[in-house]
Parts: C-alpha cells; structure tokens; sequence
C-alpha cells in the first residue's frame, strides 16, 4: 500500500495546491503553447525523417541517433561545447560576482561604473564581433600588439636589471588569433565573459541587496575584515542567487552559438573548431533541412544540460540558503 | 431588424472588399536587397504596378540571403511560400527534388529569341530537368581587383600574376604584399579551375582530389610561403583599400565596398581573373523563382512581372545602378550599357569584359552542395595553415562528403 | 602581538585599498567600453577611414550625418515605434505573470511542485532554433503571423524571470508570510503588499531583462512578420550588411542610436537596485 504523506491529508495542503495551479495558469497556458507544443511534437518528430521542403514525414526510430552517434562532427561538436562550459562558467561567475561586490561598496561613480560594466551585453553583436576581430587580427590587432609591447618592455627591464646579460628573453611572434583552430574556444570564451558580465553582475547587484547591513555592521563590531565578511556573511547570503546565476550559465554556456556564427561570419571557425551542438542543430534544420535529425542534436543537448541541472539542484539543497 | 440592416450592411463591405482583391492578383517577391539594392527593386516593383492595373506585386526584403533561406523554409513547411522569391542554385536544386517550385519557362512563353536572348551562362545555370527552372537576376562575376599604382597593367597568365606577386612582395618588404589569400572554397575553386580542374564531374563524381585541386592548394601555400600573398580573413576589399595587398580576386559586387575603402587612399581597378592552363570566370549571384504554391493566375502575373524585370531596359536599369551584370545579350549590346561602360573604364575591363562571359562557370548546383561546401571549405584550412598536406586534406573532405552522403539516405 | 593601528596607518590602509579598488574598476570597466568606444568613434568616420591597420580613435571629421544616412536607411521610425510597443507590452505582462507563477513556487506548498518548476526549468534547455518552425506553424494556424500577437504573447512568459523572482520571493522570511496568512491576510494581498515591494530589485532585474530580450530580438521578428510595417529596430541593422561588404560605419550609427534606448532605461532603473534595503528591520 502506497503511504500518503503526512501533509497530503490536510486541507489546507489541497487549498495551497488549488490557488497555486490558479497564479500558475497563466504561464502554463502560455508556455504549454509556445514551448512545451513544440518539444513535445520535436521529440515525437526525432524519430522521423523530417525534410523541411517535404510535406509527409516518415518513421525511422531511433535511426537519427543512432546516425548522431556515428557523427564525427557531432562528437566534436559535443567536446567543444564542453570545453567551452567548463572554461566560461566558472571564469564569468567569478568574475561577476567580484565587480558585484566591488561595484556595491559606497564608491563614487558607482552608476558610471555599473554602465560601462553593462554596455557589452546591449552593444549590437555585429558591431561587436567586428570590433574583435580587429582586436584579433593577426597583424595589425590590438591584442597581439599589447603583447608585444608587454614583451618589449619586460625584455627592457630585465636587460636593464642584469646590466645587458639578459636581452629578448620573451619572444612572441604574433598569433593568428582568429585563424587557429585551437584559439577559437578561448577567443568565445573571452567574448562571452566581456559580454555577459553586465548581465550577470546585474543579477548579483540584485541578490546583493538581499544582504542586510545590520549584519556588516554586527561583523565590523566584531573586528572581520573585508576578506571574511565576503566569506562569512555575503557568500552564503547570496547563495540563492550565486545558485540562479551558475544554472542559468550553465545552460546558456551550453546553448553556444550566435558569438560563434557572428564572429566567424557565418561559419563554424577554423576546421570546425568552432562547431557547437547548437550550431550543428542550426545547420541541420536551417541549411540541410533536416529538422528531424537537428531535433534528435537537440534532445541529446537537453538531456546533457538537464543532467547538470539535476545535479547542480540536489548540491543546492545543502548548500544554498534562502532566508537567515 | 437592425441586426437584419447590420449583416446586410457588412455583407455589402464584404463584397466591396473582396471586389477589390479579386480584381487585382497578389504576387509577393521575397528577397534579400538591402539599402540602395532595395530601393531599385522597389522603384521597378512600382514601375511595374503602376503598368499593370490588374497585377500587384509586393516586395519584400527579408534579411540577408541566410535569413531570407530560413524563412522560405519556414513558409513551405507551412505551405504559405511566397509567389517568387530570391533563390541560391544549390536551394533550388533542394526545392526542386521536393516539388516545391514550378518551372517558370512554363509561365514565361518565351519566343525562341527571347530564350536564347538570356546570356548563355546565365541560362545554364538557371536549367534543370531541359526548363528554364528560375531566371537569372542578381548575377556578377569573380574578377581580378588591383592596385593601379602597384600594377600598372593586370596580369593575364597565373605566371604573369605570380610573378608580380613575387616582385610587389619583395619591394613591399613586409607593408605590402602582392595578393592577398582569404582560405574561401571559392578561390581554391578559381585556381582549380584556371587548372583545368573542378569539384565533381558530370555524374557528380569527386575529382577535386586530382592534381589538378591538390596544384591549386599548393599555389596558394607557395604564394604564402614566399610571402608573395598575405593570408587575411576579413574582407578583402578593405585591405586593397589599405594598400596591405596589391590584388585580389573577389565578386564584381563588391566594387562599391572597395571603392568606399580605397577613396583617397589607393588607386584601383578590375580585370579578368588570369588564365591558366584554361582561363575561367565563375559567376555567382542569385535567380528568381516560382513557388509551387502560387495559384494559375499568380504564376502568369509572376512570369510577366520576371519577364519585367529582366527585359532590355530594366536590367540594364538594375545592373548601372546596383553593380549587377545585365542578364541579357540585348542588355549587354545596348546602347545604355555601353554608355555605362564607357563612361565606366573599370567595368568595361573587369566585370563587363565580354570574354569572360565565354568561360564562365559555377559554383555545383546540387542540394548536397551545402555540406560538401563545409567539408572542402575545412580541407583548404587545413592545407592552408598546415595542418596536412593537399593530398591529405581533399582525400579527407573527399570521405566526409561520401560518408554524408551515406548518412543521408 | 599585533599593535593596534594607529589613526594614520589606519587611513593610509583605507585609501590605499580605495585606490585599488578604483584602479581595478577603472581598467576593468575600459577594457569593457573599448569595442563600444570603437564602434562610436567609427560611427563619425568616412568609409575609406576604416581601416585595420593603424588604430585611429579619433576621425578625421565627425561626420554626424552617418547617423542622418543611417536613419533613412531603413524605416526605422516605424522599426523604433514597434520596438517600443512591443517591448513595453511584453515587459509589463510579463512581470505581472512571472510575479503570480514565482509566487506560487516560492511560498506554496502544492502537489507536484517540483515536477512542475523542472519542467518550467527545462524548456530552457531547448535550443530555440528547434522550436521556431513548430512554433511558426501554430502561427500560421492562429493566423498570427504578420500581427502583434505573434510578436507579443508567446514572449510575456519567461522561466529565466519565473526563477530569478522566485529566488527573491524564497529569501524572504517564511515566518512572515505565515504570520501574515494567519492574521486573514489574502495570499493576493501579500503578494501585492509585501512580496513585491520586498522584492523591488529583483523585479526591476527582471524588468530591464525582458526589454532587452525583446528589444533586440531578430529572428522570431523576421521569421513571424512579412511586411516593414511590423518590424523592428534589429531587422534595420541589416541594411546595412552584405555578403561582399559591409558599410561599417552606417552600422555603428545605427546600432548607436539601435541601442540608445536601452542606456537610458538602464540610467533610469539602475538606482533602484539599490533600493530594496529597508530590508533588515524586517528579521525578527
């Protein structure tokens, strides 16, 4: 015999239950139209041959993921993908929360700062990506050229210090940024931590708020300094956002693709480099029209990120706290 | 009774309504003409309508050629196509194997001179199944674009060009080189070509594999080895315009983006791409077809609005005006754009040369185009930048092709 | 034994770590503006002053009338009007809806709770590009397309809101709500009179996220329209590039005056996010 929990018996828990489907109805309905419909008819559709130009579909099974399998564009597309997550997250979670923290403190210019902070996420990626490639140009970018004149000055110095023993200990010889298959994930990566940092220093500003001063001030009084009040009071304050950030991130680290497509003008970088699953899923269903098979690419990335996600929430059942 | 007033009333408006609709046949063009492109295209559109009382054609821009792709393959899941639209060679091959287009030679009642009058190439391009499938309407062609003052006449062999290279490199000494190379599945098919090569042969075989691909990458390794070229991956016009590169070979359409980049700075003009073992002009650009979709009297309202479009005096009007080329012989003989040329020295010898529309050739025409495109557009990559030899790297995309095939079926 | 600091080496430590700290906001926050610098400084420029080879910040002459050439380029007085109406409406639904769901996740204890907040969760994971043919469809069928509501209604729900509101709503203090219910307090009236006003920077976040999403939205826009008269300010940005070229400065113009708009929203808000603090008499 099933056990009916404890709670299940009491009225108040059905009443609950009742006012909540209410205040949910809305979203349900809206999100059972325009999300939950078509993943629910794209699963159905990954087991079919689905060409966009052609009006019957047929049954094939699991044939789409069984042939994604024996991809080696997939696979690769997969392991970029991955790189990338491991690579991004942690650097924009970090680093967001550390200008958050910065940008919270009483400063002066506290609104310019949080601006220039901002401006990257709203500048139009076109404009954008053609200014980094500027910046990753081969001769003439900026990048290679402030590590030239990093080198330089380092080889002055120590030329200078070891009274001319030493001389051109650096040598750098200009990167092709842009056209090294094994720069392209790093160079996203770059990207996507300067244009997301707006956006996620926001959403800390925000959870920063939820800290009460009182407790700063009680932590002073008490002699911490700045180091342990960021440990002691404001890290497991703001878990639950620190939490909502690193899900969020997660999942669109994994969803890659415009920065890719916008910077290397509408190709997956150098020697596929580039290739995400999102990007495959794209030229599957919008440039071979096989929206079947791209739809299979979809659900293998779905279930990749909602493994994550189950992970990610069970940690933060014992890890994030959501009021004192 | 009000109500009875009321349902009358509305019927009456229904009717006015749709009297008007029904008076006049609805044709919508789809296409991907931006800024002073879409202008012209409105300003015939209108030309047009204002021609034809019973006709209304509606233009309408849809984003880049990507996203103008996305959304005829959208519309014909969905089967509300457009009547016409801007189509690739290789979407239509596509579009054509799932009946999603009709002939438009079936519309268009050409007399014999009216079907031959559509320029050779242009017309071969635009043939599937023996029909004149689409009309050809943006088309240019790849040409050589130099620095007057560094090359004071354009080569006209591959020897001759690499030559001066070689020479403009040397005297360069690293601020100015003689070629610039983007790693484009085009230009390795331009050199390929010059070689007596090409990617597949009739029956859709691979041939890019032969010596005559494996020379072509291995020209531009040399010419980048022996810095007679610079490698660049932006475009090219801007570093003409720079003075980084002394040539380039590039799209007549870019021209206005040359000229934009070079004003004051460089002197510049257009040729034929050289000639090798054969000489060769690819042309590129798009045509416009006829969406299966469309009802019987769209279809003829289509044709004429096509047969519009492309009569002597309009693309000719087109072609002085956006940097396209007149798709017709009569458009290409007549007086206009032969004023045009003459008032238009760098036209005249690069893009309008009548002798390259002799050799042109394309781009393959196959749906399958799209992917083998990416696998071969990797082999020049790699071979590029050294990550294998030629032989290596064509023998790779050669297996990726086939093993896309394979997956396919 | 540490001695205690005396008076000045207390100071001198304080403004020691100030200048730090507005050093490493000050570089930080350039190497953040330069590509948006750049794009402002080659917005005045003449076409042949775009150049990758020498870096010049600032041109020759301003040329203001790029931004006069880039505005005419396209319609983008209507383009800029549409974006607005459909910006506002969105954002305004959508807080409204978001509010009610995150509500409902955080502070009620209902049957299927979890299972219902995953699934929420989870079509985030769906890349859109799968979903935009399906859901063109359904557009067709409402015959939606080419219409505000295509353009409004499928976006007044998001589960990024939903789950950032519902952060904020599970942070503040159960007790209270409990209290409150208790006293006959209406759940409705709580939401209205204590959770949201508790929870002003969350919402403005959210706020300022959903103008953003829908001001900038290109795709969905050009796929579900088919006349100029109801697009928006993105689809204008195309004009202005090519696949032989692209008429940099016009673009920069355009995405300068593209994006103005937003900078002022976020001038305008950003003050309150810093307004929730009243906070801390509330702990008991």
């Amino acid at each position: 015999m099933v056990r009916i929990p404890q709670k299940m018996k009491s009225k108040k828990y059905w009443i609950d239950t009742l006012w909540a489907y209410i205040y949910l109805l809305p979203a349900f309905i809206i999100l059972g139209l325009f999300n939950f419909y078509p993943v629910v008819k794209s699963i159905y559709m990954s087991f079919f041959d689905w060409s966009l130009l052609r009006q019957e579909q047929f049954f094939i099974g699991f044939q789409n993921y069984q042939k994604l399998m024996a991809d080696n564009t997939f696979r690769q597309a997969i392991i970029n993908t991955s790189t990338y997550v491991v690579l991004y997250v942690p650097l924009t979670i970090g680093l967001a929360l550390f200008v958050a923290v910065l940008l919270n403190s009483k400063i002066k210019f506290r609104g310019a700062y949080r601006l220039a902070f901002f401006i990257p996420w709203i500048t139009s990626p076109v404009a954008a990506s053609m200014v980094w490639r500027w910046i990753y140009n081969h001769h003439y970018g900026l990048l290679n050229m402030i590590i030239t004149s990093i080198a330089n000055n380092l080889n002055t110095i120590i030329s200078f210090l070891s009274f001319g023993k030493f001389t051109d200990v650096f040598q750098f010889t200009n990167i092709n940024w842009l056209m090294d298959p094994k720069w392209t994930i790093p160079n996203i990566v770059m990207i996507g931590v300067w244009k997301y940092m707006g956006y996620n220093v926001v959403i800390f500003l925000a959870g920063l708020q939820n800290v009460p001063q009182d407790i700063y001030e009680a932590a002073e009084v008490d002699g911490a300094t700045s180091w342990q009040k960021f440990w002691k009071v404001t890290l497991p304050l703001i878990s639950p956002t620190t939490f909502f950030v690193s899900i969020i991130s997660i999942i669109g680290a994994f969803k890659l693709f415009t920065e890719i497509y916008v910077l290397y003008t509408g190709r997956p970088g150098p020697l596929n480099s580039g290739m995400t699953i999102v990007y495959y899923v794209y030229r599957m269903a919008f440039e071979r029209y096989r929206m079947g098979y791209a739809s299979a690419a979809a659900y293998i990335l779905f279930g990749i990120i909602f493994i994550f996600t189950l992970i990610q929430m069970s940690a933060a059942k014992k890890k994030v706290h959501y009021s004192s | 009774m009000r109500v009875n007033k009321l349902i009358l009333l509305t019927l009456v408006f229904c009717l006015a309504v749709s009297g008007q609709v029904l008076a006049k046949t609805e044709v919508t063009f789809w296409h991907a003409m931006s800024s002073a492109l879409g202008e012209t295209v409105n300003e015939l559109v209108a030309e047009f309508n204002a021609q034809n009382p019973d006709i209304h054609v509606e233009a309408i821009y849809q984003g880049g050629y990507g996203d103008l792709n996305t959304k005829l393959v959208a519309s014909i899941t969905a089967q509300n196509s457009p009547v016409l639209a801007q189509v690739y060679e290789n979407w239509t091959d596509a579009f054509i194997r799932n009946d999603v287009l009709v002939p438009l030679e079936d519309y268009l009642h050409l007399t014999d001179e009216e079907y031959n009058d559509y320029v050779e190439v242009f017309r071969n391009m635009n043939i599937w199944d023996g029909k004149l499938y689409t009309v050809p309407f943006n088309k240019s062609n790849w040409v050589l674009f130099y620095n007057t003052d560094l090359v004071p006449n354009p080569p006209k062999t591959v020897d001759e060009f690499l030559a001066l290279s070689k020479k403009i490199s040397d005297e360069g000494q690293g601020d100015v080189f003689g070629f610039g190379i983007r790693p484009t599945v085009e230009l390795f098919h331009a050199f390929m070509y010059l070689n007596g090569g090409d990617f597949f042969d009739e029956d859709l075989n691979i041939t890019f594999t032969g010596q005559e691909g494996i020379d072509a990458l291995n020209l531009m390794i040399n010419m980048i080895d022996d810095k007679s070229a610079l490698l660049i991956d932006g475009y090219e016009s801007n570093a003409l315009g720079d003075g980084i590169i002394a040539m380039y070979i590039g799209s007549s359409a870019g021209a206005s983006f040359v000229e934009a980049a070079a004003e004051g700075k460089v002197n510049w003009s257009m040729a034929p791409i050289p000639a090798g073992a054969r000489p060769g002009a690819p042309f590129m650009g798009t045509n416009i077809a006829l969406f299966a979709t469309a009802t019987e009297e769209q279809r003829e309202a289509a044709a004429k609005f096509v047969k519009f479009l492309t009569n002597t005096e309009n693309t000719v009007t087109w072609a002085i005006r956006t940097g396209y080329l007149p798709v017709t012989y009569s458009g290409l003989e007549s007086e206009a754009w032969n004023a045009f040329l003459a008032d238009n020295p760098r036209v005249a010898e690069g893009p309008g040369n009548l002798e390259a529309f002799e050799y042109g050739y394309w781009q393959p025409r196959v749906a399958a185009w799209e992917g083998a495109r990416s696998s071969i557009g990797n082999a020049v990559e790699a071979a590029l930048l050294k990550y294998a030899t030629p032989e290596e790297a064509l023998a790779q995309a050669a297996l990726e092709i086939e093993e896309e095939i394979a997956l396919m079926d | 034994m540490q001695a205690e600091p005396t008076m000045w080496q207390y100071r001198f430590r304080n403004h020691f770590k100030m200048g730090i700290l507005y050093l490493v906001l000050t570089i930080g926050a350039f190497i953040m503006l330069m590509p948006f610098l750049w794009m402002l400084s080659t917005s005045l420029k003449a076409p042949n002053e775009i150049t990758m080879r020498t870096i010049k910040w600032i041109p020759e002459t301003f040329r203001w009338e790029n931004y006069r050439t880039a505005w005419n380029a396209a319609p983008f007085a209507t383009y800029f009007s549409n974006s607005f109406v459909i910006a506002i409406t969105c954002t305004i639904i959508e807080v409204m809806l978001s509010s009610l769901a995150a509500y409902a996740f955080a502070k009620f204890d209902f049957f299927g709770k979890n299972v219902l907040f995953v699934l929420f969760l989870g079509t985030m994971m769906i890349p859109g590009e799968v979903m935009l043919i399906p859901n063109y469809l359904t557009m067709v069928k409402f015959g939606w397309i080419d219409t505000y509501y295509s353009l409004i209604i499928p976006w007044t729900v998001s589960v990024f809101s939903i789950f950032l509101l519902r952060q904020f709503f599970m942070s503040i203090p159960h007790e209270l709500y409990e209290a409150a219910i208790l006293d006959g307090c209406g759940r409705f009236k709580y939401l209205i009179k204590v959770m949201l006003p508790l929870s002003k920077p969350a919402l403005v976040t959210v706020m300022l996220f959903k103008f953003i999403g829908s001001w900038n939205a290109f795709l969905w826009v050009l796929i579900m329209t088919n006349t100029p008269k109801m697009r928006t300010v993105p689809v204008g940005l195309t004009y202005f590039v090519s696949d032989v070229g692209t008429q940099y400065n016009l673009l920069m113009a355009a995405s300068a005056f593209a994006m103005a708009p937003i900078v002022v929203l976020f001038l305008l808000l950003q003050k309150q996010f810093i307004q929730g603090i009243a906070r801390s008499g509330l702990k008991g």
